[in-house]
């Protein structure tokens, strides 16, 4: 099936750039942020915090064709503030995560006539995370996590000049890790999960190469 | 009777249209898509009292060196539909649709739980479907003949059955919930043109709301559990739409 998905692309890829004049593959930088990441609250319930945010700097890549785009990239995350946990009965005190992620979305196009475009598509990231988490007793965990999820995408791109696009979007990823640490005291088991879940806000700009 | 009073309005709505001549156009849509995260976490009150979770699903993703485990992902749905629209002077869109929406990936896996000072592992499995009828009111945006972009945002009913299932050597539980709700509805979506009645949509939908708590309808098991049907999520749908007149 992944053949069939990687053939497909490449062969959309080849033939195109034939069918089609511009805006036809796009390499983008861009910043953001996501708030809330960890989702510390969520671990335990009724737990106060003070959330965590990250910053966030990526490369894109578009390829449209007619109506259609498929969006990629990487995104990597800097510590903007730890996660703090109020509760004195939790076992958590502060979390510092991030993580790289690489997006794939598929969906429509709605260009304005030569002004830019609107675009809304699904589709599914793969996360690898890192990070540190300092328990009430004051020993500092390191955690590696991976996790897949599921989300969307929606931006819009306004022309700077030719083949120059600046471009804002909004995207949300579903997606959990499996237990990585233990962060209770009465079982034996490793609870805590890593929760990438969340909103995007990114702010770029596009140059489109052909 | 809140069903049967917007229901009526609806119709009442439909009925009158035709008053409107030629500022009125009629569309009819059909999309298919997923839901992420299906029925949130899927908490309920025999995973808190017999298995030591206070979050559900999330809660229920442990680990043990010693014990053979699996991750227990949340669900993933697939969702597909049926939706018609009324646009009044251009601008102006109510819509009316019918969705089913299933679990097809994930809710599923092997954990770990205290049984009286005894770790055990325990099989998990989740199920959940759902279908719905949101309607929603909103603004429909031409941008030339090319295509429109329309945000609303209304109500929708929805009725959804939640199935878990937990086994371990020495304990089953078995719940069966059946409820409905009135989730709020907020859409965002757009259409591309082909021709002057034809286009390719792609919608967005954000519900939030959730059922009263419902009692398990299983009692084979011996207990009695309780859990509250959670509707809120996004859904991202591909679809086509079609104008009964030229837009």
């Amino acid at each position: 099936m992944s053949r069939i998905i990687l053939t497909t692309m490449i062969l959309w890829a080849c033939f195109s750039g034939f069918l089609y004049a511009d805006d036809i593959l796009g390499i983008g930088v861009h910043l953001g942020g996501q708030h809330d990441v960890g989702k510390l609250s969520d671990q335990e319930s009724g737990m106060q915090t003070d959330p965590q945010n990250n910053l966030l700097a990526g490369i894109s890549l578009k390829a449209n064709m007619s109506f259609v785009f498929l969006r990629t990239g990487i995104d990597t995350t800097f510590l903007l503030n730890k996660g703090k946990v109020y509760e004195d009965s939790s076992q958590i005190k502060t979390s510092k995560l991030e993580y790289t992620a690489i997006p794939g979305f598929l969906g429509l196009r709605f260009p304005v006539k030569d002004m830019g475009e609107f675009y809304m598509g699904g589709g599914a990231a793969y996360f690898l995370g890192s990070g540190q988490i300092v328990m009430a007793d004051g020993t500092k965990e390191e955690i590696n996590t991976t996790a897949l999820g599921y989300g969307f995408i929606t931006g819009i791109e306004f022309t700077l000049v030719s083949s120059m696009k600046i471009y804002m979007e909004w995207e949300y990823i579903d997606a959990r890790s499996g237990a990585v640490m233990k962060t209770q005291t009465t079982y034996g088991w490793k609870n805590l999960h890593i929760d990438y879940t969340g909103h995007r806000i990114l702010f770029g700009v596009m140059y489109y190469l052909i | 009777m809140r069903i049967r009073l917007i229901l009526t309005g609806i119709l009442a709505v439909l009925l009158t249209t035709p008053l409107f001549a030629e500022k009125v156009n009629y569309a009819l849509g059909f999309y298919a898509g997923y839901a992420p995260s299906l029925g949130g976490n899927l908490h309920s009150s025999v995973q808190k009292n017999d298995f030591q979770s206070e979050n559900g699903l999330d809660g229920m993703n442990r680990s043990q060196e010693g014990y053979s485990t699996s991750r227990i992902n949340r669900l993933m749905g697939v969702a597909g539909g049926a939706e018609f629209k009324v646009l009044f002077y251009d601008y102006y869109q109510l819509r009316i649709a019918g969705n089913y929406v299933m679990a097809v990936y994930g809710g599923s896996g092997k954990t770990v739980y205290d049984d009286s000072g005894t770790t055990r592992e325990l099989t998990c499995s989740y199920k959940f479907s759902q279908w719905d009828v949101p309607v929603t009111m909103g603004l429909s945006i031409p941008f030339w003949k090319d295509f429109k972009i329309a945000f609303g945002c209304g109500v929708a009913y929805a009725n959804a059955v939640y199935q878990n299932k937990f086994s371990s050597d020495t304990v089953e539980r078995k719940g069966s919930f059946k409820g409905w709700g009135l989730p709020l509805v907020i859409l965002l979506e757009g259409e591309y043109f082909f021709n002057d009645q034809f286009a390719v949509s792609s919608i967005l939908s954000y519900y939030k709301g959730s059922s009263q708590v419902v009692k398990d309808g299983t009692t084979s098991d011996g207990s009695t559990d309780f859990a509250r049907i959670d509707f809120t999520g996004y859904r991202f749908h591909l679809g086509v739409s079609y104008y009964f007149y030229s837009i």
